[in-house]
């Protein structure tokens, strides 16, 4: 329960740290850093208007996906709190979960008939397939690592052997990392500010979308940042300490991964586009090596 | 009573052919229904006594037929049979149903006699079906397999009055005929050593001799029929030639008889399990993933789900062989685990996959067309057929709380409690089918929502021969009663596990473990509870939204143009241009070619030009084609000798009579 709330505090959070960093990083004073709330809200009371091309799947997919991140929350336990619910197998659940949630909001943009909105769908659909081994090799290593197959327990015996944990937590950080940028569609993969509908990823797809669907689709990107940056305080918080400090560092984790968001959007330029599916593999091989290197460790040769 | 009724309405089957056209559907259905509930019974009495059952034809169709076979046939129903007896009667309720509504308008282009052969021919695909899960006797087994493949190639040929459709139909019936051949190998090399017929005679000689050559013919004879790569090649054409409930019939059981028969010669293995399943495994990733990348570039949608059925096949196998490498290296949770999610899968793939098929006969039927190119902005003339392909798609991408998932979930939490567990060979088998698998997943999700978004979405890209109206009601039985399933199983997976639990018993490699079921039924409660709060909450939201939209201006306008205002249906994405940026990573297994006329210099006012773009499965022209034209090619060479004259003729048996008295004047032979 707890999980679930400090995700949702921290979701709502999110846009708004990166957004103050970028600001702060070019010179400008920025918004206000829940400058988001106010967004959302004023979106969750403005009228709509749909393309008269769209149908009925236009008006389900935006709560679908939301709701399917919502339900993801579920399933995240909090270092060492269990989750609410929680079995062997749960991040297969999650990822699955997060891929029904593209398959509607693929469909919605494929919804309008516009020639923009097709060109994000698929360059989506693809980064997507192939950015999804990257999370499921990371969870065979943990797996490998711990000899348990779901989340509350992985991260419970993550710190069993301290120094050989250290290598581990460091490489899977960094490798949910880089799957966080890509799965949230900021750079190097995507770029949520760009001014080219041509050049877009993820952004182009909900060109159509407003008011209410609008409102639910910032949302849920928000809370994409927070169930996965949630998913790292799980590796490096230590499950055995105190309870007010695992929030504490909660929060200043998810802080730190905003900023660090932040300075990486201020100062990296984005990929070619034709680069992206060999960049997103990449992510991939280095889950892939960080498994066969676990391998050795844990003399299964 | 419940044989006699089995055995008089097969008989009664025959009359179809002397009746008025009208009533030939009756006359076939009628038997149908009757067989439906006595199979039905028979196979729910075996799950729940948890015992094979045995019932005596007292017709001997063998004996009558070919004089020389005195064995009465026995109906053996065992879990096995039983699970793929309840899943044939579903599937085949459906498509008969359906049938009705599809074959309306060719009862007045067909002959009667046309109509006759294809009522009869799909009343004999059923009960060769059913007959196949019951036979164990070998030689009966490969007669009722033949009466499968050949009335089903009857019901592919349905439209054959094309000459490209007789091709395809051929095709598939010599490729089959290729298959049974090793299959009849199988079963003769095993009755010369023990001198029994049919699948019993496995268990005498895999105990005394050895398993992996044997398996391996079954494997490959099997393997032809469920359509595994390298032996895919029919599959992507047989269906869409054949009518949309045939398709569903073969995609969603026929296929599957050929994972039916892989799993019966499994429950008598005994040794080498690791051979045996490392080959599978290999088959069957290399078949998971080149199958649904090609999936990807299908423009004909039906071609597209044929592929898928590939794809899901593969992933039935891929179980199957993680199941026996787990006992093969004593991970009792993989060897369980894989083995139930593979059962899940075979159920569940041709309840959604038989949906999706009917439902294009739906698109078929009133737009005459299959081609993506071609059809967009369905949902909103057709928003039932529209609501029923996207939850068939959504329980093809294996996404949660629908069925697909469930099957596939069991999967891999069998590899990842393999990766806990295991040693270092398990564990590297483990990372390759999550790779596999997870891709594959993905790349699914991509070739459905393009089946689904293209084709029912956005706005018509062609106008239409009529104005778009939802078919009549009996064509949408099939998407009810499978829907309902489809949740059913979804949403409380563990109301089937029982019997599932059952079946597994049926397996020898598989070790009796009910502390595994324990642990699962729990899981699958929780993940039930999940499923519901899914929906739970997706009915509040949208309550919510529902709410806010009636107090809010709610307006309708242009799709956002980047300031162009006349944009239209042309300018949306195709099937070729939505699969282009996945062209670019697997383009070395395509083959693409493009047909056009390029723009010559002095041309100011260009004309109207054609474009044609064709993608190629590149294993199809490797592995068929060119070796039979390789073949087409060298065999007239061997007509030298064939000269027509008489005197050659003659020469010949003189030489080889001559060779004969030389080879044993010198004692060689």
């Amino acid at each position: 329960m707890i999980a679930f709330l400090l995700i949702l505090i921290c979701a709502l959070l999110y846009p708004g740290t990166i957004d103050k960093t970028k600001a702060i990083l070019s010179g400008r004073k920025g918004p206000k850093i829940h400058q988001f709330i106010f967004d959302a809200w004023r979106l969750f009371k403005k009228g709509s208007i749909y393309s008269d091309k769209s149908s009925f799947v236009f008006q389900i997919s935006a709560t679908i996906n939301f709701v399917c991140l919502i339900t993801a929350i579920l399933l995240i336990p909090f270092a060492g709190e269990p989750s609410l619910f929680s079995f062997d197998g749960d991040f297969v659940f999650m990822i699955y979960l997060l891929g029904l949630g593209r398959f509607m909001s693929v469909v919605a943009a494929l919804d309008v008939s516009s020639g923009f909105e097709g060109m994000g769908a698929n360059r989506e659909v693809l980064y997507a397939a192939l950015l999804e081994p990257a999370f499921l090799l990371l969870m065979g290593t943990l797996c490998i690592f711990t000899g348990y197959t779901n989340f509350n327990d992985i991260f419970t015996a993550l710190y069993a052997d301290q120094y050989l944990a250290s290598v581990v937590i460091i490489i899977s950080s960094i490798i949910l990392f880089l799957f966080i940028l890509v799965e949230n569609s900021r750079i190097p993969a995507d770029d949520p500010n760009t001014h080219l509908e041509l050049t877009m990823v993820h952004e182009v797809m909900i060109l159509d979308h407003s008011g209410f669907d609008l409102g639910l689709i910032k949302l849920t990107a928000a809370l994409k940042f927070a169930v996965f940056g949630s998913l790292i305080c799980n590796l490096v918080i230590p499950s055995h300490f105190p309870i007010g400090i695992k929030i504490l560092l909660f929060m200043i984790f998810q802080f730190a991964l905003a900023v660090a968001i932040g300075f990486i959007e201020s100062f990296k330029p984005r990929n070619k586009m034709a680069r992206n599916p060999q960049y997103i593999i990449s992510i991939s091989a280095i889950a892939l090596v960080l498994y066969c290197v676990m391998i050795i460790i844990k003399n299964k040769m | 009573m419940d044989i006699l009724i089995f055995q008089s309405a097969i008989l009664f089957s025959l009359l179809v052919f002397f009746v008025n056209i009208r009533l030939k559907y009756f006359l076939v259905l009628l038997p149908v229904l009757a067989i439906i509930g006595v199979s039905s019974y028979w196979a729910i009495d075996v799950l729940i006594s948890n015992q094979t059952k045995t019932h005596l034809l007292s017709f001997n169709i063998s004996e009558q037929i070919f004089g020389f076979w005195s064995q009465t046939p026995h109906l053996v129903i065992d879990q096995i049979s039983a699970l793929f007896i309840l899943m044939i009667n579903v599937v085949s309720l459906g498509a008969f149903i359906y049938a009705y509504g599809y074959l309306k308008k060719y009862l007045a282009l067909k002959s009667p006699l046309g109509m006759s052969m294809h009522y009869f021919s799909f009343f004999l695909v059923y009960i060769s079906m059913l007959l196949i899960t019951m036979m164990r006797e070998g030689f009966m087994f490969l007669f009722v397999w033949e009466l499968m493949t050949l009335s089903a190639y009857l019901m592919v040929a349905f439209h054959g009055e094309k000459e490209n459709i007789r091709k395809v139909a051929i095709n598939y019936l010599m490729q089959m005929h290729l298959g049974f051949l090793f299959l009849l190998a199988g079963f003769l090399i095993v009755n010369k050593e023990t001198g029994i017929w049919g699948f019993e005679a496995l268990e005498v000689y895999f105990a005394s001799h050895d398993n992996y050559l044997v398996f391996l013919l079954f494997f490959v004879g099997f393997g032809v029929k469920a359509g595994l790569i390298p032996f895919h090649t029919w599959l992507p054409h047989a269906h869409p030639a054949a009518p949309a409930y045939v398709s569903a019939t073969m995609s969603g059981v026929i296929v599957k008889m050929g994972v039916y028969g892989v799993l019966r010669v499994l429950t008598h293995v005994q040794s080498q399990l690791f051979e045996i399943g490392l080959t599978m495994l290999i088959v069957s990733l290399v078949t998971i993933l080149f199958s649904i990348s090609m999936a990807v570039f299908q423009r004909d949608l039906k071609k597209l789900l044929a592929y898928s059925t590939i794809e899901n096949i593969g992933i039935i196998f891929l179980g199957i062989s993680l199941s026996i490498l787990g006992r093969a290296y004593n991970v009792q949770a993989l060897a369980v685990l894989a083995m139930m999610g593979t059962l899940f899968h075979v159920l569940n793939h041709s309840l959604y996959k038989s949906m999706l098929f009917m439902l294009c006969g739906n698109i078929e039927k009133i737009t005459n067309t299959r081609n993506i190119n071609e059809l967009g902005g369905l949902a909103k003339k057709m928003p039932f057929t529209t609501a029923f392909f996207l939850l068939g798609s959504l329980a093809l991408c294996a996404l949660p709380p629908f069925n697909g998932f469930v099957g596939e979930f069991l999967i891999y939490k069998g590899i990842y409690r393999a990766i806990a567990d295991g040693g270092f060979f398990i564990s590297i088998v483990a990372i390759v089918s999550i790779i596999f698998m997870a891709l594959s997943g993905g790349i699914c999700i991509y070739a459905m929502t393009k089946a689904f978004g293209l084709s029912f979405l956005g706005s018509s890209r062609k106008p239409f021969p009529e104005p778009l109206h939802e078919p009549s009601k009996s064509m949408f039985f099939p998407a009810f009663l499978n829907t309902i399933l489809i949740l059913a199983i979804g949403l409380a997976p563990v109301l089937i596990l029982p019997q599932l639990q059952e079946t597994l018993s049926a397996f020898k490699f598989i070790p009796k473990s009910s502390q595994v079921y324990q642990v699962q039924t729990a899981v699958f409660q929780k993940f039930g509870l999940l499923s519901l709060i899914l929906i739970t909450l997706f009915f509040l939201v949208y309550l919510v939204r529902y709410l806010q939209q009636k107090r809010v201006q709610v307006m309708h306008g242009p799709t956002w143009g980047c300031g162009y205002e006349a944009g239209d249906a042309k300018h949306q994405y195709t099937s070729t241009s939505y699969s282009k940026s996945m062209q670019n990573i697997v383009s070395p297994l395509l083959q693409e070619t493009n047909t056009y006329q390029s723009f010559e210099e002095e041309e100011i006012f260009p004309g109207e030009r054609k474009y044609q773009t064709t993608v190629k499965d590149r294993l199809e022209e490797s592995v068929i084609l060119r070796p039979i034209n390789y073949l087409l090619n060298r065999i007239p060479k061997l007509g030298l000798a064939q000269t027509g004259r008489i005197q050659h003729y003659l020469i010949y048996p003189m030489a080889f009579l001559l060779l004969i008295a030389l080879l044993s004047a010198f004692g060689i032979i």
